[in-house]
């Protein structure tokens, strides 16, 4: 279960990444409709439980799951009866340079409702507003679509493609890069 | 924890204060984590419930600290604590969780830890840092008798942009007077 609320927005909450989230976010280095456009390998439960506290845990990131809060979810850990649902997680990566990378996945059953959208918009304040970061970036394999449409809604600009970078189900695939820079964020958001 | 099980530290008319433990973790993680307290208390970062008892472990168990739960009707409600106990002014801070503020909780925690703190120890002084933009919290030193000694300008990165902060002091024979 997700912990306190670290973010919050309208449609979207961001709270804290417990330990027993792991088997949510082993989706990620599981189920090939997450791990395939992350470019994520796979990852048992016990590397799971690694990972959160080597990495979620560590110094240098902030990761969050992007929750549906209910009206009347409690702002510290929820219970099992309380109206928290887990949709996907988010992590901004290297927080204390000048420029933060921002990782993020959407369960396959909850896509298609703009939570993705709402998560990274949160994300993005939160950063510019919690560290002195003078850019954000990201960066998404060409062919996913969904996930370059996303930043540029938001108003990330492409800047840079490094091509057959990867190779992920079969193809070597370009990395697409994005960022979006503090000014741009203060004129659009 | 249930109330009849906590050990109490100091009882004041509505506020009782307590040691805290390591299973007041899911309460703690909120003064680290809810935007409306971790703001204001100078926290980056969000903090899950294994790092938040590894904080207890590391930061309220340390010799040097003395850390209080404050509850209400046997509810936590908030924290309260100074640092650096053995030093000639050691360094006050506190938080309440939002749903309790506006109740002068937190003023009669901080007055209720600050009696016990300068009858348990022989400490010369406190020192308490607030940021400009923290209206409650600046009115609640000042009514317990601070002054305000310094302004350190644009010290801290908040809510996009650089902010000052006020350091505000206390003697113990203030208090006592």
């Amino acid at each position: 279960m997700p912990g306190a609320v670290a973010v919050r927005g309208d449609d979207v909450t961001l709270r804290t990444v417990e330990r027993d989230d792991a088997a949510l976010l082993q989706r990620a280095y599981s189920d090939p409709d997450v791990r395939v456009p992350l470019g994520s390998g796979v990852k048992s439960e016990s590397e799971m439980a690694e990972f959160v506290q080597n990495r979620v845990e560590g110094d240098g990131r902030d990761s969050f799951v992007i929750c549906l809060d209910g009206d009347d979810a409690p702002p510290g850990s929820p219970g099992d009866g309380d109206d928290v649902t887990a949709v996907g997680a988010l992590d901004v990566l290297g927080v204390d340079r000048d420029r933060p990378a921002l990782s993020y996945w959407i369960l396959p059953e909850h896509q298609g409702e703009g939570y993705g959208t709402a998560a990274v918009r949160l994300a993005v304040d939160y950063t510019f507003r919690t560290y002195s970061a003078h850019g954000v970036g990201a960066h998404v394999y060409d062919f996913n679509e969904a996930s370059r449409s996303l930043l540029e809604s938001l108003g990330f600009v492409e800047e840079g493609r490094a091509r057959e970078k990867r190779f992920i189900d079969g193809e070597y695939r370009d990395t697409v890069h994005y960022s979006l820079l503090r000014r741009e964020w203060r004129e659009q958001f | 924890m249930s109330s009849d099980s906590r050990a109490v530290y100091a009882r004041g008319d509505r506020v009782t204060l307590h040691p805290v433990e390591r299973d007041d973790a899911a309460f703690l993680q909120r003064g680290h984590n809810d935007p409306d307290v971790r703001v204001p208390l100078g926290h980056t970062g969000p903090r899950n419930r294994a790092q938040t008892e590894e904080g207890v472990e590391e930061y309220v168990e340390a010799d040097d600290n003395v850390s209080m739960l404050a509850c209400v009707d046997g509810e936590p409600v908030g924290v309260v604590n100074v640092r650096h106990v053995h030093r000639d002014r050691p360094m006050l801070s506190y938080w309440l969780a939002p749903e309790h503020q506006g109740e002068g909780y937190g003023g009669e925690a901080v007055e209720l830890f600050l009696d016990t703190l300068f009858r348990d120890y022989d400490v010369h002084g406190v020192t308490a840092r607030v940021f400009d933009f923290n209206e409650p919290s600046r009115a609640l030193l000042e009514r317990l008798g601070f002054e305000r000694e310094g302004r350190l300008r644009e010290a801290r990165y908040r809510r996009g942009e650089y902010v000052d902060e006020l350091v505000y002091g206390l003697l113990k024979r203030e208090w006592l007077d």
